[in-house]
Formats: C-alpha cells, sequence, structure tokens
C-alpha cells in the first residue's frame, strides 16, 4: 500500500496552466489511535501546473515518493475564477479516469484560491477534505443552505439544456496563513476556519453568481432537497416561533397559456416546533393553524427571493424549469428550446405551499407562558 | 512381501497331523517361538491316557473363558466311565461340542492356516492326540479403553459416546441403536500381515445395492501387507487421490453412522481404529452437525453460519491482500486511512505479512497436536506472544491482519467434520497467491476452478454437489437449513434410491382434546 492517498485536489489557473494542489493524507498522523509524538500535519499538499490535469499530477511524483492515489477524492475544489471561465476543460479527467469513484463533492472556492482551501488546519477531523465533506453533508442535511454535488450530477446538469447546475461554496473566514500552521487548531477558537458558503450558480458551465443564504435555502425548498431544516416565524403578539422543517417535497408542474409557458411549484413541507419565545397557546387548533399559515408564508417568501434572483439577476435556469417543460410538454420544449436561456427570465411562477406542523417538543407551551401570568 | 506369500502358501497347503507332538512342533516352528504363546498340554480321558493340548495367545484371549470351559470339562471327562463315548478322538470331540454353551462357539479346523489365524486373533485352539482337526473355542478377549466420551465431535446435546478400537464394541454400539432385522454386516480380513478385520454394515432394502457392490468390489481389490486405520482404506478405495477433498465422511460417534445407515449409506469400519468411514458422501454433510437433528429446527440454521464461517477461512486473509494491494477504492476512506496507518512502517507487502502470519498459526497448530501433553500450556503462552503482541509491536506485521489470521482461524474450527478443515487450509495459500497477483479477480479465477472442481467430483457414483448440482428441491430442506423433521419426509434421493419414504408423522398440532 505505498501510496499517497489523496483526499482533496484543489484546481486554479495561472496564466494558461492548471496550478492543481492535492491534498495527501499522512497516514501515520491522520489515523488510529496512536497520536505521533512529533505531531506533524495530517496531511501536506503537493501543487504542480502543468497544461492539463493529469500531466500536473503526473508531475506531483516528482516531488512525492508515492504514486498519487486519487480513488478516495473527498472533495473536489475549484477555484472561483476557473469557474468564472468554464469548467468544461476541467471536469473531462475526473469523469474520464478509473481511478475516481465519483462521490466526492465538487465545490468553488469563493473569494479566495482553491489551493488555499486545501492548505488550512481542522479541528474535529483531522483531515481538511473529510473535514469538508461531513460538514457539507451533514448542513445539508440539517440546514439545506448548500447543496453536496457529484461530479456525475454536475455533469449531468451541465449538458442539459434545461436545467443549469448550482456548486456549493467554500469560503475561509479569518487570517489565511495562519491556518496553515499547527497553532490554528491547537486553540480552542482557531485563527481560521472553512466555512460551507451559500450556492453558486452556474449557466452552462460558468460561474455566474452567488445566491444569499435565504435564496439557498429557498432554492432547496423549491428542488425538493430540503432534509432538515430551521426557519423562524414572527408571532402577530410579538415574539418568535422557530420551526425545524424534517421532510419536504417539491412538485413543479409546467402549463401552456396561449403557447407560453408558466410554471406552478407546490411545495409540501411538515415540521415540529422547535423553539418558542413568546406567548402563544399551543394547545389552540388554531393558533397551529395559524402557525401553519405564518411557515407556508415564509417558506414562499424564501422561495420567490430564489426565483427573482435566479430569474432577473443571474438569468439562470437552476431550477430546472426547461427539464420539467421538456418531459411535460415534449412538443412545445422542441421549440422553447433554441431560446431558453433568454425566455427563462419571463416564465411567470406561482408558488403554492402547504406547511403541517407535526409535533410541539416535549412540552405543550412554553413556559414563558407561565412567567408572564404571574 | 515374497517372504510372507511363500510362507502363506505353505502353512496353507498343509493340514493338521494326526500326532499332536508333531502338530505343536509345527506351530512352534512357524510362530518362532513365541513367548506370548501359550501351549498346555494335558493329558483327559481315562487314566490320562489321552494327549491334549490348548493353544492360544496370552493377552489376546480372556483367561476366564477358558477356565470356564475347560474346567467342567475335565472334571467331567474323568467322571466318565471307559466305554462310555471318551474312548475315540471323534467321540471327544463330539463331547466338547455338546459343552459349547459356556462359551461363545466352537468350531473345527484342518489346516494350520486357520490354525494360526485362530490363535493369533485370540481364539483358543484344542488339539487332541489322534484327532487331524482342531477345535476352535472362541475366547477373545483383551485390554480395550472402553467406551468414552466423543474427543472430536462434540456435542452440548446429543450421546457422549464414542467408537472404540474394537470392531465388535463398535459394531455393538450401532447394533444397539438399529435393532433392525435388516441391519446386514459383512467381515473381511483386508492386509496380509496385518489379517485385520473390516466389516461393512448397511441396512439391506435401504441401502443403494450398487454402491453396496462398489464398496465390496474395491475392498476386494485391495492388496496390502497391512490396514492400521481406516483412513489406509479410505486411500485405497476413495474415487478421487488428488483432491483436497474427501470423498468419504469419517465419525467417531455411532449416532452419526446409525443416521448415515438409516439414510441408505454404507459404514465401513476397521479393527483397531475408532473412526468408522461412510459412503458415499456429499459436500454439504460436512456441514451438517449431529446436534442439528436433536435440537429444535430452528438451530439448523447454524449452517448457514458454518457456510459463512467456511467462506470466511477460505478467503477471509486472501480478500484482505487483495484490497489492501489492489482495490483500495473498495474501503471507506476512514477505514482505508486507518489501514494505510498501520501500515505504515510495515516492511513486508500484505501478502508475505499474510503469509508469514498464517504459517505461524499453522506450525503452532501442528505443535499443539504433536507436542507432548505436559509441554502443552507453553505453546499457549508463545502462540500468544508470538501471534499476538509481539509481532505487532516488531512492527512487522499489522493488528488488522492478526484480526484477520485469528477469524480465519478460528473460522476452521466451526465444521462438524474436521476433515473439510484440511482442504480449507491448503486452498486458503493458493488462494492468498492469487490474490497478491490478480486481486479479486484472482480469487474469483480461484474460487471459479474450486467450483467446478467440486462438481466434478464423485462419491462412490454420487455427484459430490448434490442436492445443489443436480438440483434437488425436496433435498434442500436438509442443506443450508433444516427443516422440522416432520417435514423431512424423504430419504436423500442419491444416496438410498429405493424406499424413499423416511417417515409419515403428521404435523404437530394440538389435539381434539387438549386441555
Amino acid at each position: 500500500m505505498e501510496l499517497a492517498i489523496v483526499v482533496g485536489i484543489g484546481i486554479d489557473k495561472k496564466e494558461n496552466e492548471y496550478v492543481v494542489s492535492s491534498q495527501v493524507v499522512i497516514p501515520s498522523e491522520a489515523g488510529g489511535q496512536k497520536a505521533s509524538p512529533i505531531g506533524y500535519a495530517p496531511t501536506t499538499k503537493f501543487v504542480a501546473s502543468a497544461p492539463t490535469i493529469i500531466e500536473a499530477f503526473r508531475k506531483m511524483t516528482t516531488i512525492s515518493p508515492r504514486r498519487m492515489y486519487t480513488s478516495h477524492v473527498r472533495i473536489l475544489v475549484i477555484g472561483e475564477e476557473v469557474a468564472e471561465e468554464g469548467l468544461q476543460d476541467v471536469l473531462d479527467y475526473f469523469y474520464r479516469d478509473r481511478t475516481f469513484r465519483l462521490d466526492f463533492y465538487v465545490v468553488i472556492a469563493r473569494k479566495t484560491k482553491a489551493e488555499n482551501i486545501l492548505s488550512i488546519f481542522t479541528k474535529l477531523e483531522k483531515i481538511p477534505s473529510v473535514s469538508l465533506f461531513t460538514s457539507l453533508a451533514t448542513s445539508e442535511k440539517t440546514y439545506s443552505n448548500a447543496r453536496g454535488v457529484h461530479l456525475d450530477e454536475l455533469i449531468n446538469t451541465m449538458v442539459s439544456p434545461g436545467k443549469n447546475p448550482v456548486l456549493t461554496g467554500l469560503t475561509i473566514i479569518g487570517d489565511e496563513t495562519q491556518g496553515e500552521t499547527k497553532d490554528n487548531i491547537q486553540r480552542i477558537t482557531p485563527h481560521t476556519r472553512l466555512k460551507i458558503s451559500t450556492l453558486g450558480v452556474l449557466k452552462k458551465d460558468k460561474l455566474v453568481g452567488w445566491l444569499s443564504d435565504k435564496e439557498s435555502r429557498g432554492f432547496n425548498f423549491i428542488t425538493g432537497q430540503v432534509m432538515g431544516s430551521v426557519g423562524d416565524v414572527v408571532l402577530p403578539s410579538g415574539g418568535k416561533v422557530a420551526v425545524e422543517a424534517f421532510r419536504s417535497e417539491a412538485h413543479m408542474k409546467s402549463r401552456i397559456r396561449r403557447g407560453e409557458p408558466e410554471m406552478e411549484i407546490k411545495i409540501l413541507t411538515e415540521g415540529d416546533i422547535a423553539e418558542v419565545d413568546g406567548s402563544i397557546d399551543l394547545m389552540e387548533q388554531k393558533n397551529i393553524q395559524m402557525l401553519e399559515n405564518l411557515l407556508e408564508q415564509r417558506i414562499k417568501h424564501l422561495a420567490e427571493s430564489a426565483i427573482e434572483k435566479g430569474q432577473t439577476k443571474l438569468k439562470s435556469d437552476i431550477f430546472g424549469f426547461g427539464e420539467v417543460i421538456h418531459r411535460q410538454h415534449p412538443k412545445i420544449w422542441n421549440k422553447l428550446q433554441k431560446n431558453w436561456a433568454e425566455d427563462f427570465v419571463d416564465v411567470p411562477v406561482r408558488i403554492k405551499v402547504d406547511a403541517k406542523l407535526r409535533r410541539t417538543g416535549k412540552v405543550l407551551d412554553s413556559f414563558i407562558e407561565e412567567l408572564n401570568k404571574k | 512381501m515374497d517372504y510372507i506369500k511363500k510362507n502363506k502358501n505353505e502353512s496353507q497347503k498343509e493340514t493338521i497331523a494326526i500326532h499332536l507332538h508333531e502338530n505343536i512342533e509345527k506351530v512352534k516352528q512357524t510362530l518362532g517361538n513365541s513367548t506370548d504363546l501359550i501351549i498346555s498340554e494335558l493329558r483327559i480321558g481315562e487314566n490320562g491316557t489321552k494327549k491334549a493340548a490348548i493353544i492360544y495367545t496370552d493377552g489376546l484371549v480372556d483367561t476366564k473363558t477358558i477356565h470356564n470351559f475347560m474346567e467342567p470339562f475335565m472334571i467331567r471327562a474323568r467322571e466318565i466311565e471307559p466305554g462310555k463315548g471318551m474312548d475315540t478322538p471323534q467321540e471327544i470331540l463330539r463331547f466338547m461340542e455338546d459343552m459349547t454353551v459356556t462359551v461363545g462357539s466352537i468350531k473345527e479346523i484342518t489346516d494350520f492356516s486357520s490354525l494360526f489365524k485362530s490363535v493369533l486373533s485370540g481364539d483358543t485352539v484344542f488339539l487332541l492326540d489322534g484327532l487331524d482337526r482342531g477345535i476352535v473355542a472362541s475366547t477373545r478377549g483383551w485390554e480395550d479403553r472402553g467406551v468414552s466420551e466423543t474427543s472430536i465431535e462434540s456435542v452440548v446435546r446429543g450421546p457422549r459416546e464414542s467408537f472404540t478400537e474394537t470392531l465388535r464394541t463398535n459394531t455393538s454400539l450401532i447394533r444397539r441403536r438399529i435393532k433392525d432385522p435388516h441391519l446386514w454386516m459383512e467381515t473381511i480380513q483386508i492386509g496380509q500381515v496385518t489379517q485385520t478385520d473390516v466389516s461393512i454394515m448397511y441396512i439391506k432394502g435401504i441401502v443403494n445395492d450398487k454402491v453396496l457392490k462398489e464398496v465390496r468390489e474395491r475392498l476386494n481389490r485391495i492388496n496390502i501387507d497391512g490396514i492400521l486405520e481406516s483412513g489406509n482404506i479410505e486411500e485405497m478405495i476413495q474415487d478421487e487421490t488428488f483432491t483436497p477433498f474427501p470423498t468419504m465422511y469419517n465419525t467417531e460417534r455411532p449416532d452419526v453412522a446409525s443416521a448415515g445407515l438409516m439414510e441408505g449409506r454404507v459404514a465401513i469400519i476397521v479393527d483397531g481404529t475408532p473412526i468408522v468411514l461412510l459412503v458415499p458422501v456429499v459436500f454439504t454433510q460436512f456441514f451438517q452437525a449431529s446436534e442439528d437433528y436433536y435440537n429444535r429446527s430452528d438451530f439448523g440454521a447454524m449452517r448457514a453460519l458454518r457456510v459463512v464461517a467456511f467462506l470466511l477461512s477460505l478467503l477471509a486473509p486472501s480478500f484482505y491482500i487483495a484490497v489492501t494491494t489492489f482495490h483500495q477504492e473498495m474501503l471507506p476512506t476512514s477505514l482505508l486511512i486507518n489501514l494505510a496507518t498501520q501500515r505504515e512502517g510495515v516492511p513486508f507487502p500484505a501478502f508475505i505479512e499474510a503469509m508469514f502470519m498464517e504459517f505461524t498459526f499453522e506450525i503452532l497448530r501442528e505443535a499443539g497436536i504433536r507436542m507432548p501433553r505436559m509441554i502443552g500450556p507453553a505453546i499457549s503462552i508463545v502462540g500468544a506472544l508470538v501471534i499476538g503482541e509481539a509481532a505487532v509491536q516488531a512492527g512487522l506485521v499489522t493488528p488488522a491482519m492478526i484480526i484477520v489470521v485469528s477469524i480465519t482461524a478460528i473460522s476452521n474450527f466451526v465444521f462438524p467434520a474436521i476433515a473439510m478443515s484440511i482442504p480449507i487450509r491448503f486452498l486458503r495459500f493458493g488462494l492468498m497467491g492469487a490474490a497478491a497477483a490478480y486481486g479479486i479477480y484472482g480469487i474469483f479465477i480461484g474460487l471459479v476452478a474450486i467450483y467446478l472442481h467440486l462438481c466434478s467430483l464423485r462419491s462412490f457414483g454420487v455427484p459430490y454437489m448434490s442436492p445443489m448440482a443436480p438440483f434437488n428441491l425436496s433435498d434442500q430442506k436438509d442443506t443450508l437449513f433444516r427443516f422440522p423433521l416432520w417435514a423431512m419426509r424423504t430419504r436423500p434421493r442419491l444416496i438410498s434410491q429405493k424406499n424413499k419414504v423416511r417417515e409419515q408423522t403428521q404435523n404437530p398440532e394440538p389435539g381434539e382434546n387438549r386441555p
């Protein structure tokens, strides 16, 4: 097993060459129960630049004693500049080479180089790429502001005429150079951390802009990808109630009116009451109904803001409206397909939300109620 | 061999002479005056005018039986007056035959070859002067181990008896279980020097006559100087020599042998060994413990566990080698990093590492069997140290490898029939080589080869892989799982080809009159 296990790959561009950086696990430091007394970094980074990516990888062996083993890549970080220029030339190697497992996430380094992302020490998970991978998977399940996109999914949406891809962004918070030293993780509060940012919107293979946190969650509600999220609603009486969504579905329907397409999105969400910071009688059925209505409005608002950004500002069909029309009205799609990139902007979208509250947690009324009575 | 043959031919020709002293001289000469040979000369008849001798081998006879036989004979022979039927040798012989009640059996012999065979098997020969015949009284009785508890095939629930080294005891153990008049037995002597008794037992009417004929033929073909254990017989009559798999079943349990007989198998019992052979055998039989049938039928699911253990024992090291050398992408990332950490600093490739550990274990195992019992505890200390801590701390092997070797080793002992663990031990090494060369591809090539080989095997005409190949639905009730006894209505189809119905018990249900 004389291998350099690559867990993360970063791609940047410099002049006309790709700068490929790979994060390689140092097994004696990263694994096992026995922490090495010397305490090297758990990973190391090899950087090489070449006109093609494979060549850059092979070049790395001139500085690495072991062969680069890429079957366990957890994350592929693409520099923001490369993403803006277009991904088409970058991705082929990863899709073609047999060693890649295709279950890694593709992300974009936001406001920094991909290379820098791979140099930050992380806590809890020793290996930064694994840390990013699990953190992306966790936030996808519990907060839904991001999307873990696998390579094959990315390529499929890229080539689909009726849908554009999104990719999650990664940012570095804090000072980049301080994050590269071990000192970073020896503190309770590290100088520098890696953060899952919001969704980047692509048009075909080019990055055109970013969704905000709110819009990202709206996007995930529209595409039915929410596996868990949290939102709060403001009560008419003041105070807030936070709701934890644990299941959400979305159904998109296309309708043709006078030859023009219309979209109807139905979002079904189920949630629990997670936090009550105010006065409300949860024993009352009508109060629950009121909360459900407020929640529906809130989700609708999120979704509308995402549509707004996608249609008017970024002009990219990340929601897959085109695909829906293609599926439901194939004949009309044949006509629409040509100018879809422009026509998409004007498609009227109606959003219907149906929210259900299922449980109230361990208690019914908040103790605040009792507190205020006395 | 030539010398033996010559001697044998000579003595076969010779008949017992009329003069006693000639005969005694002859016996003494042929047996080289061996010190355990007892020849006691007596005088019987009126005034002791008739000379006689009894000949037996010390240690092989039950002296009490001889006493019980000879004493009343001598006393009554003196009481009889002259001219009242004790004058001629013929009359004495008749008189003797009348007294056979006290010993097992009495027969007449006329030649020396039967005389020697009788004497050396523990019978007593009575020779009378003036009579060219000898009288053989069955007085066999020697020190044996007695029926003791099973030591190889132990069970939690089930009989504890096991076979012993004495043929007669062994057949009696089976007879005690099957009291059917159709339980037949044939005995032949095999081995020109050893003259070992070999019995075949079968139940007439259930046994497949073709198999029986085949067994007889193959046994008769044996021409060898000696048979010391049933393994000798097995090797002389098995279907296929160049296979790691056993084509005959061996057991030390009378209940297993009886069950085999009732399924239509033939038992081959060899004097001098507690291991009884059963033929024909199929592959699945090695996964069936006698206990499966004594416990409730859901316990039969243990067989699935045995199959898993079989695969583990066969494949665990080779799979480990294949995955760590060729298919690292099959592992979850964290496991790979963990393994990589362990392998850091280990100087050998996984194959060498695995070979090293497997060999160490095989050596320990072999030593454990062969070593004098007093040194026993020493090996466990050495074994635990070598296989365990020390090898890891020395940086020669990874802890993961130890786990692989341990699970392999322990899985190897799951089989109820130890005969099946031997082929696995051999094939495991072959598969490790294949895995080191070609990865999982190599393992599968190896497995396909093994499977094809298994399908080509036969045991006394019965396909080894039946009832899977050829497939038989009804017989599946007793392969991977054991169905309740009332559901297994027929005997294995290919074993006993006639008299298929085994039982017709109704599915047990609460009766009409339940309380």
